[in-house]
């Protein structure tokens, strides 16, 4: 394995899951100790026996789990252990006072004061790398940062590493998001079962080519192939509106179909869909499902009717993280009965659909806590498969999950689409869209402004429709 | 194996340990007669613990089952029912409680209000007409049937035994076989994750709170047949004993875990737990110190798990 940083450059490691990119970097903060070779750092050899020795050689590493003492303040965790460095114990006005000043260089906004516990994740990764910047580490790397952080936080984190870079430290970036990498990174290494495949310059490549050199076969067989027919209408609404949308939509979604929705971040796609679902009053218009009209039944008799929802946060809203696999499958269909029906017999059909869907635990009493990201998202699919549903919204069927689960998903929604099911799918990931739809909307301020073949659809043609056009662009900066 | 062993609630070890404990210190302690004694005593805070499981597991809490209990115990004691069968006064008392459960799930699903509040609000209303009723005078009626709930034997087995197991049955049936069972573990665990699978998030509370108002009710029954009278304020330390059996029991804060066999396992523990205190000569306040430290350290644990989850 190699791996060269420079100063002032961000450099991204990607791989698929258990690819080797988490024990790459906890061999540089000096977690995990090395077989062989060497790590160099400014024309030194570096010994890392212990994450200590990584943090007097500069090295700085941001995890997904955080290091802080949630219960002491945030002035007081920047400083901890760091006495003997300034040479006196502090007062507490002056332990305010450095804070304020660490936290102001970086233009962060956080009180000193404030109880670590009580801040959100995004802004305890802020004072995480404070921490490391007061320390004055030279390398940052950071595991996965964006996973748990919402949208705002992400901006703030880019433009904190932005600084970072320009201050000359070095970063190393592991990430699966590949949209990130690209608009952050200045390399790209590429790992695959734990070996380097290749290093290249961000702007010399594409995200199809990283794909393909994470997965080790070209993108284009990642997915299934289209449908060849599709059959009579599924799920059709007519101007149909929830109270959360805002404006009503027409659509429809086929027999064996795919339906994807595109769109920039926000613009009504989650409104969209859980109103279809039916998890919010509808204001205007009609929905029918396999042309009975549902337009007028709550959630509960949707779902039996025969709508599934896949809800894009899978840990929030998804599955019952300390029940077990079996629990979690069952439970759409065990909510078809009354609360005094005994719970029918699913032992064999939940096995079945594990193997179907190839969820890698050893058995069905497993609690889905155990599982990796894309095994829990085959749990939640299973539900719907097992409750026997005709149609699936499904709200980012990818996210965090890594890439050869993906293509286990895409084939797994092929699947049920090819048994006289429909889908309608949302995604950030254009590619992904294109790559799995048969056809595609594009939604724009609430509203479907675009309905193609995903057949010969490019991210260009998409992206012109779901971007705002001059004139109610204006509007949109506006609300 | 090893996933069924990491399974057991914590009472189980606990009750091995207090087991050995007793075997060496207080060899009378683990006679048959004691034991019997024990468990007649452990009955009716088995049972009001059985229904305290179904909130817990629902992400719940009732605070209310001790007025529930007393107010059970002011209707069976009053006079008012002496002409009647034995039976009717225990058919009212029982629905009294069940309905103050019921008021508790409405308040609690259609407000949207915190259970701690709300039954502790409910728990002060309850006992307020507890007062008017009985005008601070609680009656001495209670009728031989109820006594032999709570006092009698078949054999050397005590009535309120057998009551408390069918009752642990009927909670397992409930939990393990029925769908509610599973509408409970999930919606406990997860509520956005239950709604959008489809399950009545709503109507399992309400059930809960019910199934508890009756449980809490029916511990109330045997608790009056074994003391006898009425009482002003009878049960109002089952609060925290029921919430320390079913933590014991393996149920934490926050839903999703414990059972009907953990929590009978945790009132066996908590009960014979307190029994010895009694023996090494520690007083009440000990006691109670006893049972808060559970709670505490429940508490604790759950944060400490939300935290690292």
């Amino acid at each position: 394995m190699q791996l060269t940083g420079l100063p002032g450059m961000c450099h991204a490691v990607v791989g698929e899951n258990g690819a080797g990119k988490s024990t790459l970097m906890k061999i540089l903060s000096g977690v995990v100790r090395p077989d062989r070779g060497r790590i160099v750092k400014d024309g030194e050899d570096l010994k890392l026996h212990h994450p200590l020795d990584a943090r007097h050689a500069g090295i700085s590493t941001i995890f997904q789990e955080f290091s802080l003492l949630p219960n002491l303040s945030v002035a007081e965790n920047l400083f901890l252990g760091r006495e003997g460095d300034i040479g006196h114990a502090m007062t507490r006005a002056e332990l305010a006072q450095r804070s304020e000043q660490a936290l102001s260089e970086l233009e962060l906004n956080i009180a000193p004061d404030r109880r670590v516990g009580s801040l959100g994740v995004g802004q305890q990764q802020m004072v995480e790398i404070t921490k490391g910047v007061l320390a004055d580490a030279s390398v940052f790397i950071f595991d996965e940062p964006t996973a748990a952080l919402a949208s705002h936080e992400v901006d703030v984190l880019f433009a904190l590493i932005e600084r970072l870079k320009d201050e000359g430290k070095t970063i190393f970036y592991v990430s699966h998001r590949l949209a990130e990498i690209f608009t952050l990174c200045d390399d790209i290494t590429i790992m695959k079962d734990g070996e380097f495949v290749r290093c290249v310059p961000t702007a010399l490549t594409n995200e199809d080519e990283v794909i393909e050199g994470m997965v080790g076969r070209p993108i284009a067989e990642l997915f299934e192939a289209r449908a060849a027919s599709i059959g009579p209408v599924l799920l059709e609404a007519k101007g149909y509106q929830g109270q959360a949308m805002k404006r009503p939509v027409d659509l429809t979604v086929g027999t064996g179909e795919i339906v994807g929705v595109a769109g920039l971040e926000a613009q009504g796609q989650q409104e969209l869909m859980r109103a279809l679902a039916g998890f919010d009053q509808r204001r205007g218009g009609s929905l029918t499902l396999q042309g009975k009209d549902i337009s007028d039944i709550e959630a509960r008799k949707r779902i039996a009717a025969g709508i599934g929802l896949v809800p894009e946060s899978r840990k929030d809203d998804g599955l019952f993280l300390s029940l077990d696999i079996a629990d979690n499958m069952q439970s759409a269909q065990v909510a078809r009965g009354g609360l005094f029906a005994l719970t029918p017999s699913l032992g064999e059909l939940t096995r079945d659909i594990m193997t179907r869907l190839a969820v890698k635990a050893p058995d069905a009493r497993t609690p889905v806590s155990d599982l990796s990201g894309g095994n829990q998202q085959k749990v939640v699919l299973g539900r719907w498969l097992l409750a026997g549903a005709h149609v699936l919204l499904c709200e980012e069927p990818t996210r965090g999950v890594d890439i050869g689960a993906k293509r286990e998903i895409y084939r797994q929604l092929r699947a049920f689409a090819q048994q006289g099911n429909g889908i309608l799918v949302t995604s950030r990931e254009l590619t992904e869209l294109i790559g799995l739809c048969d056809r595609l909307l594009v939604i724009r301020d609430g509203g479907i402004v675009s309905d193609v073949p995903a057949e010969g659809a490019t991210e260009d043609s998409l992206l012109r429709a779901a971007l705002p056009t001059s004139l109610d662009g204006g509007q949109t900066e506006a609300a | 194996m090893t996933r069924s062993l990491r399974n057991l609630p914590p009472a189980f070890w606990g009750l091995i340990a207090v087991g050995v404990l007793a075997a060496f210190t207080q060899p009378q302690f683990l006679s048959l007669p004691f034991l019997m004694i024990l468990l007649r005593q452990a009955a009716s805070i088995g049972i009001v613990a059985l229904g305290q499981t179904f909130v817990v597991a629902n992400r719940s809490l009732d605070l209310s089952v001790g007025a529930n209990i007393a107010f059970v115990n002011l209707i069976l004691a009053h006079a008012m029912w002496s002409g009647y069968h034995p039976f009717v006064a225990i058919v009212v008392a029982l629905a009294a409680g069940t309905f103050i459960g019921f008021a508790n799930g409405v308040l609690v699903t259609k407000l949207r209000a915190s259970a701690v509040v709300v039954t502790l609000g409910t728990a002060a209303i309850i006992t307020g007409i507890g007062f008017l009723y009985t005008g601070g005078a609680p009656g001495s009626s209670i009728s031989d049937l109820v006594k032999w709930l709570g006092r009698g034997r078949v054999g050397i087995v005590p009535v309120a035994g057998l009551v408390w197991l069918g009752f642990a049955i009927a909670a397992f049936i409930i939990m393990r076989r029925l769908a509610l069972g599973r509408f409970i573990y999930a919606a406990g665990d997860n509520p956005f994750a239950a709604l959008f699978s489809g399950l009545p998030v709503d109507r399992t509370l309400l059930a809960s709170h019910t199934l508890c108002g009756f449980f809490a009710a029916s511990g109330g029954v045997l608790l009056s047949g074994l003391i006898g009278v009425g009482s002003i304020n009878l049960g109002a330390d089952y609060v925290l004993s029921s919430i320390t059996a079913v933590i014991l029991g393996g149920a934490v804060f926050g839903g999703g875990a414990g059972g009907a066999v953990g929590t009978v396992l945790g009132t066996a523990l908590l009960v014979t737990v307190l029994n010895l205190l009694t023996v090494f000569g520690v007083g009440e306040p000990g006691k109670l110190i006893m049972q808060g430290l559970v709670i505490a350290a429940a508490a604790i644990i759950y944060q400490q798990g939300r935290r690292n989850g």
